[in-house]
């Protein structure tokens, strides 16, 4: 990687996280509320996506975190509000809102040895369901699905039930995230231990 | 119910043995696991004491609400027609339902859903269905919803009391206050805004646990190892490092008992020593908001305000429930003797560039998500670990026989970073509050 890239390199530098980026997560995020009413995505791409989630979703309850990582585009958001309209999130807290280089900061944090709160691992189980894909703007496929996570450590079971939303992009092919947004029915009351990912 | 330690701690009738339980350098374990001592902390430490309920900034207009505990005691804190804050029971003088069921809002009345008996946003019962059923002699101004009769603000912060013989609020927060001057000055203007909405945990343990760790200097090296290690992988010294570097008795942080079971830990000397901006962990949109601001507004005239953008440096405890911590107002509530709700409000400021703001948003999330999670699994840890009876003694004594604690005027002690001074202090308010003569008092409606 050469100094000027590195220099950009978002998993070192925020850069991207700007104003501009803000107001695409707030108007992405209405869009995901608003739910379907773009064009209809072909059928290859359909399948495209939802291999693509389902994965995503695999990949987090089989603790392969690293490769996880690899589903979002470089410059990409991690969101979950803490209310249930999600405002902008440059004048609220969210329960987690990450830039690359804090969502990297996360899966290293799990793997650090050191996190009490990972100790022992959270089991997880994603269950996606009602997965709806249309077309957002300009080159972005929009998707949302309701979602249902199952926990499980020290004898402690949790559900927790909300629905995700995704701004996804095509790079060399493949169908990345750029925006996940979690949406908690309970995101405006108290969470648990929730060092696993969403 | 008999309590664990075998009676030991419970005196003849049924009283405690305060004297037992609450000692010099330790406590007993019955006070994070007992459900009849937490019952009476739910009525004479959340009740006897002034207990933070809200920020004035949460409820500007007229009627406007929000849903907050006293304890256990269900309040809707209420700004009336008239400005003034007022905290009314949610507590129909019915039949004893809640009155509101929503979190926030703005009403000017509310209705009981079960039988329909109003009241005004000042409490006042304006009208009662069918009431000629009570009898000639009935007066629906007898039915007021209950209320706080004392109200404190401190400059937007504001206290309720139920205890007629508490010190006035400004007297109770004692040398806590020019402290949280100092924080709430740290707003150019002095404007503290509570807008930002909150990140709230369930924690399953008593709620002195996680009191006990507001003040505990002594902890971070070890429990805060993870967030310490994520904030070094990308190199240099960032946020609380200096708590892991050698000893931190060794560095210019102290811990300090202010009165009144208030305490306080100062990071400042290591974190604001020369710039926290410049060792602050790499939060998001870092580089976007420092370069446009520096564009802005000029390089230079950018620095002192990217310090504001930082957290304070400040854990400032003030008892029994209000954790001033970095940016954030921290809430500790109680829910059961082994739940706790710990609630982490946003605040912006008001007069500051939008990307400070911007910036402290991403600040104010980072502990929470990456560094209260563990201290949480350590209180619960905790919890568990204390359900062995036969084990009583929770253990207080850092410091307490090193002579390292320098008492200054004001009754201000002030020791090492790793001194327990913060639950040696607090508990001895907990246990004159526990232990002394308390007559708690609720008003009724706003009418004299």
């Amino acid at each position: 990687m050469s100094a000027t890239s590195l220099k950009r390199d978002p998993s070192r530098v925020s850069y991207y996280f700007d104003d501009p980026f803000y107001e695409r997560m707030v108007r992405i995020s209405k869009q995901l509320r608003a739910g379907p009413v773009g064009a209809e995505v072909d059928g290859a791409t359909e399948r495209a996506v939802a291999r693509a989630l389902y994965r995503e979703a695999r990949l987090i309850d089989d603790d392969r975190l690293e490769e996880w990582l690899g589903l979002f585009v470089p410059e990409c958001a991690y969101w979950i509000p803490a209310t249930l309209e999600a405002a902008d999130p440059r004048r609220q807290v969210t329960i987690e809102l990450h830039d690359r280089r804090r969502l990297e900061d996360r899966v290293v944090r799990l793997r650090t040895g050191t996190a009490a709160s990972w100790a022992p691992p959270i089991r997880t189980r994603h269950s996606l369901s009602s997965l709806e894909i249309w077309k957002g703007d300009g080159e972005c496929l929009l998707a949302r699905a309701n979602s249902i996570v199952q926990t499980f450590v020290l004898g402690h079971h949790r559900t927790l039930g909300g629905w995700c939303g995704y701004a996804l992009l095509n790079l060399g092919g493949e169908w990345k995230i750029e925006i996940k947004q979690i949406n908690l029915i309970d995101c405006d009351y108290g969470q648990e231990n929730n060092s696993f990912c969403l | 119910m008999a309590p664990d330690s075998g009676g030991k701690g419970r005196g003849q009738g049924g009283d405690y043995d305060w004297d037992y339980l609450v000692q010099a350098e330790r406590v007993h374990r019955d006070l994070y696991t007992d459900p009849d001592i937490f019952a009476l902390e739910m009525r004479r430490i959340y009740g006897g004491s002034w207990v933070y309920l809200g920020h004035e900034s949460e409820i500007p207009g007229p009627h406007d609400f929000v849903s907050r505990r006293l304890g256990l005691r269900p309040i809707v804190l209420i700004r009336g027609k008239d400005g003034e804050v007022r905290a009314l029971f949610n507590r129909c003088t019915h039949r004893g339902a809640t009155i509101c069921r929503t979190e926030q809002g703005k009403a000017e009345f509310f209705t009981c859903a079960y039988h329909g008996w109003t009241f005004d946003s000042s409490g006042n019962c304006l009208s009662v269905p069918f009431a000629e059923a009570y009898g000639d002699k009935f007066d629906r101004r007898e039915k007021d919803l209950g209320r706080a009769l004392r109200v404190g603000n401190y400059r937007g912060f504001v206290f309720v009391s139920l205890n007629p013989a508490a010190p006035a609020l400004i007297d109770y927060l004692a040398a806590a206050r020019p402290l949280l001057d100092y924080w709430i000055d740290r707003a150019p203007t002095g404007k503290v805004i509570v807008r930002s909405a909150a990140q709230r945990y369930i924690v399953r343990c008593n709620w002195k646990l996680v009191y006990d760790n507001a003040g505990d200097g002594y902890h971070p090296p070890f429990s805060h190892q993870s967030l310490l290690t994520i904030g070094a992988r990308l190199g240099g010294a960032r946020d609380m490092t200096y708590f892991a570097t050698g000893h931190p008795d060794d560095t210019g942080m102290y811990a300090q008992s202010l009165g009144n079971g208030h305490t306080f830990v100062d990071q400042r000397p290591e974190m604001h020593a020369v710039s926290a901006w410049r060792r602050q962990r790499l939060q998001p949109g870092r580089e976007a908001y420092e370069d446009q601001l520096r564009r802005k507004i000029g390089a230079e005239a950018a620095d002192p305000l990217l310090e504001i953008a930082t957290g304070s440096g400040m854990n400032l405890n003030i008892f029994p429930n209000l954790l001033v911590i970095g940016n954030q107002i921290q809430v500790v509530e109680p829910l059961a003797v082994d739940r706790t709700q710990i609630t982490w409000y946003g605040t912006t400021l008001a007069d500051v560039p939008d990307e400070i703001n911007t910036l402290r948003m991403r600040t104010q999330e980072d502990f929470p998500i990456f560094g209260e999670i563990d201290d949480s699994a350590n209180f619960e840890a905790c919890q568990v670990g204390m359900a062995v009876p036969e084990m009583e003694w929770i253990d207080f004594s850092r410091h307490a026989v090193t002579g390292k604690e320098i008492v200054s005027a004001g009754g201000v002690v002030t020791g090492p970073v790793t001194d327990d001074i913060h639950m040696r202090a607090y508990y001895r308010a907990w246990k004159e509050l526990m232990s002394g003569d308390l007559k708690l008092v609720v008003g009724g409606g706003s009418r004299p």
